[in-house]
């Protein structure tokens, strides 16, 4: 019983989580009890759904030359961190 | 067995985002099949003494089919489909029933100052007529004033509440 409340904080940390189903059956209830209460974190959610959906239709031929090129240098600096 | 479930406007798991096949002339929904995993996977629904964590816009009745595990809040079953939707869960039930937490919150905030601090949230909640955060903010009220005890103490009234004005046979 998830009797210990997540924060907005904590639940951001871990939609990712969340939305791959990643989290345990309490981690995952106690972040369910949080979207019913937590408008903020409703709208949060959807958000993110909406922007897995869209980026998910995006394929490479979408991009702009600029863009790929920008993105590829952003993974690049990131490795290296 | 029977159970209840909110759902999003338009019949939508406020989770899931599946749109679930409605009654149509007294006949009810399809059944919609899932693989049983507790949390992540399965049809879901709720008993009456947990419906305050669940409140949304649709509140449904149920049919529940083949092996029903609980599991925290929820039960989950292989099959479910919707029997009839429970009309009597309107904004004007919504709003008794923050007025309802609010009443308890008022006599929890005599007990304690920090329990106090939720009068004007149970206050905003009322004139948002927003029912799951009254049902929260109540229960943390409750836990403030007096422990884990009178938190629990408090969801059990709110589910009381429903089960009243919504005339639903609690079951459990």
């Amino acid at each position: 019983m998830s009797d210990q409340q997540l924060t907005c904080e904590e639940l951001v940390e871990i939609v990712t989580e969340y939305l791959e189903g990643g989290l345990s059956d309490a981690e995952r209830e106690r972040f369910e009890e949080h979207v019913v209460v937590c408008s903020g974190c409703a709208n949060y959610l959807d958000q993110i759904r909406m922007t897995i959906e869209l980026a998910g239709r995006v394929t490479i031929d979408d991009l702009m030359e600029e863009t790929k090129i920008e993105l590829l240098a952003a993974f690049r600096d990131w490795r290296r961190e | 067995m029977i159970a209840w479930k909110f759902l999003a406007p338009g019949a939508i798991g406020p989770f899931s985002r599946v749109t679930w096949p409605t009654p149509t002339e007294g006949v009810p929904g399809l059944w919609l099949e899932a693989q049983v995993h507790p949390c992540a996977s399965g049809v879901h629904a709720c008993e009456a003494s947990d419906l305050p964590f669940w409140l949304h816009a649709e509140l449904w009745e149920v049919e529940l089919e083949g092996p029903v595990v609980r599991t925290g809040r929820k039960v989950v079953a292989p099959r479910g489909r919707l029997v009839r939707r429970i009309d009597a869960w309107d904004r004007g039930a919504m709003h008794d029933f923050c007025g309802d937490c609010k009443t308890r919150v008022e006599e929890y905030a005599v007990q304690s100052d920090e329990a106090a601090a939720y009068v004007a949230d149970l206050a905003d909640d009322v004139e948002d007529c927003h029912a799951a955060a009254a049902g929260d903010d109540a229960s943390r009220a409750a836990e403030a004033a007096s422990g884990s005890v009178l938190r629990n103490a408090e969801r059990i009234a709110q589910s009381r509440f429903l089960v009243a004005r919504l005339g639903l046979d609690g079951g459990d």
